[in-house]
């Protein structure tokens, strides 16, 4: 069953539509990516996943049913919005945030110390909030999304202020979540964290889902009939079923006629004894997909 | 009703910890004591305490003591009364400053009551009242003790008129002067507490935890901490700030003789606290409304100007008010459920208020405040996360919140 069941859900704010219709699965133990330009209805989703708005029409079921009191226990949430109490102590802040998600005092306490530590914060603890750096703050609010063990995680924009090391550090965390069977939603406009950690994602464009499904084949979908090749030596000057060359980097990327396959591509090469260090179908990135996706529906619009 | 617990500990633990808020709550206390014991050490300045002497040439007071029999509470337990021979004595000691002034009782001073005063540079009338009091408690030693106290203190006057309507008297205004205390209590209180609501509200949405915190627990919960523990911290700043005038009042009715004399009416202030709860809850509900939909803190301080400032017409109408107490306006403003914590509580000291108006006004209030509540209610969810921009009424009423 899924963790996240999203079903025609629309919102809209006196004329505006901010979700049209949108619907989509979070499998448990994935990381899912919600994706979408600035104002497509992410955040807005988002907040109605969290029952912090409620849809105009269409439900949602979270965690096997709609949201309950208990169940808010059991989900951590870094808003795009962050925000922390800035007069206060960061241990103080943290504490508090950490217990209204169910904990004891001590068990929070706890937690909160020991992921103080991992992100090498704890020195700091006494510090006001408005006194540490925005990378400090940032990760301040990671701990406040995870110290209470949730099963749902969804973070928004999770990497925004932090430099490469904590970057990576929070990349590993979200997959240590993963591998501990935890859901984690992740909104992003970073479309390499998304191939990198994602295994499927739902692209909205104004309100609507314009992607949906497994990365590989929405990229597999979306590839053209490209080649890249790395020969050591030069290529022969003309080969089978080869419309255009062209040079890229230390490479060539070859535009392939429709009726002709990589796999016979590569045999032209192995006949003509070209030795070669790399060949791959070409697969066009998750940004280019994104900005072909988005731009097109800019157009129809 | 654990979390609402953890947000009313966490608000007002933050807000009590801080130190601008210990700086203001000691502040207000010492500047009253400070003024208060500039006050009382400008009097003790001032004052002569030297004794005053008394020559008896009557016989009257032969055997007179000088403050064995005077009533503790006067001022005269501070002015010792020497008796003293002959006035050549006495000059002596008030040449040498011994005395203040010393006062001849008269061979004829049972028919005439002519008693001489001879001071250097004239007597406080203090000092006479002082004497007065001496020699009628000495001339009154051998009477009944009932007989002496009623001839001391005077009758004790109750007034009445044949309409129903009470007449202004020492007691009424006495009344009114607390009632109008109270009011003033009630104003900062509304006050105080109010900005601390409301500031809590703004910072919420300035620092913008406001989301973290509605994934945590429910808005109910959320609004029950909040205003408890903001109510809390105001009003612990409110006991301090009068426990320590109301205690030296306290001290000073009991040490004075002032409530012998008058006939203080509890039924008033009761009247105001039975409104006054009521009255409470509505505004401080009307403040969250003005915090969660103001953009900023001093758009929402202004709102809250304006209901505070509504709640004090009854004393600016206050000559009509008791000229005329059952006039339509006095009656309309006992319903309007801003003016009537005071209006009802001044009216009850100059006419009787008849029932079903008290219950008409209470239960306006107690309407007015659970309208109160379910409006802050939406918008508080609603305006909450609108970040820079206004939430209408239109738009309160009209949303899905639930």
């Amino acid at each position: 069953m899924a963790t996240i069941q999203v079903h025609e859900i629309t919102k809209r704010f006196g004329h505006q539509t901010a979700v049209n219709q949108v619907t989509f699965n979070v499998e448990p133990g994935e990381i899912f990516g919600l994706l979408g330009p600035n104002g497509a209805g992410k955040t807005t989703t988002i907040r109605i996943i969290l029952d912090i708005f409620k849809p105009d029409s269409g439900s949602v079921e979270v965690l096997g049913g709609k949201m309950t009191e208990e169940k808010k226990n059991r989900i951590g949430y870094l808003p795009e919005e962050r925000g922390l109490y800035q007069d206060i102590s960061l241990e103080m802040c943290l504490n508090y945030l950490v217990r209204l998600k169910g904990l004891k005092p001590s068990q929070a306490a706890q937690r909160v110390a020991d992921l103080m530590k991992q992100f090498d914060l704890y020195e700091h603890r006494k510090k006001k909030v408005k006194e540490l750096s925005k990378g400090m703050q940032q990760k301040a609010q990671i701990i406040a999304t995870l110290a209470h063990e949730p099963d749902l995680i969804i973070v928004d924009e999770p990497f925004s202020g932090l430099d490469p090391v904590n970057t990576q550090m929070v990349k590993d965390l979200l997959r240590e979540e993963r591998n501990k069977g935890r859901t984690i939603i992740m909104s992003t406009h970073q479309m390499h964290q998304v191939e990198e950690l994602c295994d499927r994602l739902v692209l909205i464009n104004h309100g609507k889902v314009m992607l949906y499904g497994k990365i590989n084949e929405i990229r597999r979908n979306f590839a053209s009939h490209k080649v890249v090749v790395h020969p050591l030596g030069e290529l022969p000057a003309y080969l089978p079923g080869v419309l255009q060359v062209e040079q890229v980097n230390s490479g060539y990327l070859l535009h392939v006629d429709t009726g002709t396959t990589p796999q016979e591509i590569l045999k032209s090469l192995v006949e003509a004894n070209i030795p070669l260090e790399k060949f791959e179908i070409a697969m066009p990135t998750l940004d280019d997909i994104f900005i072909q996706v988005v731009t097109a529906q800019g157009e129809e619009a | 009703m654990r979390k609402a617990w953890i947000v009313f500990l966490h608000e007002y633990v933050r807000h009590v910890k801080n130190k601008r808020f210990l700086f203001g709550l000691l502040s207000l206390p010492l500047a009253i004591l400070l003024m208060t014991g500039v006050a009382i050490a400008a009097v003790f300045l001032s004052f002569d305490f030297r004794p005053v002497g008394v020559i008896d040439r009557s016989g009257l007071f032969q055997d007179a003591q000088s403050f064995k029999e005077m009533p503790f509470k006067e001022i005269s337990f501070f002015l010792q009364v020497l008796p003293y021979d002959d006035e050549e004595a006495a000059r002596r000691a008030l040449d040498q400053g011994d005395i203040q002034a010393f006062f001849i009782i008269e061979p004829d001073y049972l028919t005439t009551g002519k008693v001489r005063s001879i001071s250097q540079t004239g007597v406080d009338s203090i000092v006479t009242d002082v004497v007065s009091q001496y020699l009628l408690t000495h001339l009154l030693k051998n009477e009944n003790p009932l007989v002496k106290t009623r001839i001391l203190e005077g009758p004790r006057l109750e007034f009445e008129t044949l309409d129903g309507k009470e007449p202004i008297n020492n007691s009424s205004l006495f009344t009114s002067v607390l009632i109008f205390l109270f009011g003033i209590i009630f104003f900062f209180s509304i006050n105080i507490t109010g900005n601390y609501l409301l500031q809590a509200l703004v910072d919420e949405k300035e620092n913008r935890t406001i989301e973290i915190l509605f994934t945590s627990l429910s808005t109910d919960q959320l609004m029950i901490g909040k205003i408890f523990g903001n109510l809390s911290v105001g009003l612990t700043q409110i006991f301090f700030w009068f426990a320590i005038p109301l205690a030296l009042g306290v001290f000073a009715l009991r040490t004075l003789p002032l409530p012998n004399t008058l006939n203080l009416d509890l039924s008033a202030i009761r009247l105001m606290m039975l409104l006054a709860v009521p009255a409470f809850i509505m505004v401080s509900a009307l403040m969250m409304l003005a915090g969660a939909t103001a953009t900023e803190a001093r758009e929402a301080q202004q709102v809250v100007a304006l209901f505070s400032m509504l709640f004090f017409i009854p004393l600016f109408i206050l000559d009509i008010l008791i000229e005329n107490p059952d006039s339509p306006l006095s009656i309309g403003f006992s319903f309007f459920p801003f003016t009537a914590p005071l209006m009802l509580p001044l009216r009850s000291v100059v006419t009787r208020i008849p029932f079903w108006q008290i219950a008409v006004s209470e239960g306006i209030l107690v309407l007015c405040a659970a309208g109160a509540i379910w409006l802050a209610s939406r918008a508080f969810r609603l305006g909450m996360l609108r970040y820079g921009k206004k939430v209408t009424l239109m738009e309160i009423f009209r949303s899905r919140v639930s």
